[in-house]
């Protein structure tokens, strides 16, 4: 399967929708989709990733490296995640503490419209 | 992507795998992640396997064939990934054999690290019952094993 990404704005927060599988091979996709947000001037973003099914160490590192980007621009991302497999992967590696995790794309807008 | 199987193997009492000698062998691509997780897939409904534990066996052997791809292969695409499948009731054995070295991919201390290929081991630690990295001067391989219940391959929770 492969991934499929939709990106919209909501409000002035940009948001990116994952369908399907992050991995190696999909991960630079996403790291693309990111850049090209931040280069918009969107520093405040939502991920849902309710309709991804795999995610891996490389689909973190996208995440992980997106935020160090908006950071850079006093922005923030928050996650969408409702799969307790997704979610096991962020808690084992810590990634629970780093990013705000909601369990809808509303609850997370609002989080970043403050 | 070729799959092969010793049927002069044993096979597990209790699915239709066999104790030893099956394996998947890739050419050292990322494409071939997705096939290979669907290959596990089939294997945990041989074994009967439950959803968490098919994905969390998916998200080791993934971590252990990246890892292999990117930095077990000096030969690129020209090399290969051997995936190995062994079950003898009370566990499913995944080993994942490259063509490199294991040091080599460590990241960099002062790397930043984007990839963040360095939280792929203690994935695997956390998601496996069991795992050993044993390197040669041909290769690297790596071992992870997956409790699987008491003999029946119940469909544990």
């Amino acid at each position: 399967m492969d991934l499929k990404i939709e990106s919209k704005e909501v409000n002035g927060i940009g948001v990116i929708v994952l369908e399907g599988e992050v991995d190696v091979y999909t991960a630079p996709k996403l790291k693309s989709r990111l850049i090209d947000m931040v280069d918009e001037g969107k520093y405040n973003i939502v991920i849902d990733l309710q309709k991804v099914e795999f995610m891996d160490s490389s689909g973190l590192g996208v995440l992980v490296g997106g935020l160090k980007r908006v950071k850079s621009h006093q922005g923030s991302i928050s996650l969408v995640i409702t799969q307790e497999n997704i979610l096991k992967i962020f808690r084992i590696t810590g990634l629970v503490k780093v990013f705000p995790i909601f369990s809808s794309e509303e609850e997370a807008i609002s989080s970043l419209k403050g | 992507m070729d799959y092969r199987v010793n049927e002069n193997g044993q096979k597990c009492a209790s699915c239709v795998l066999y104790t030893t000698g099956q394996y998947l062998e890739i050419k050292s691509e990322s494409a071939n992640l997705a096939r290979i997780r669907e290959h596990i897939k089939q294997i945990g409904n041989h074994c009967n396997l439950n959803e968490k534990q098919i994905f969390d066996i998916q998200v080791a052997v993934g971590e252990a064939t990246a890892n292999a791809v990117e930095h077990g292969s000096p030969r690129g695409s020209d090399n290969c990934v051997r995936i190995g499948f062994q079950c003898d009731c009370d566990a499913l054995t995944i080993t994942v054999r490259d063509e490199g070295k294991f040091r080599r991919r460590m990241p960099a201390p002062d790397s930043e690290n984007e990839n963040f290929r360095g939280r792929g081991i203690p994935l695997m630690l956390a998601l496996m019952d069991k795992v050993t990295i044993d390197e040669a001067k041909d290769g690297t391989c790596v071992v992870l094993v997956k409790k699987i219940g008491n003999g029946n391959h119940d469909k544990r929770a």
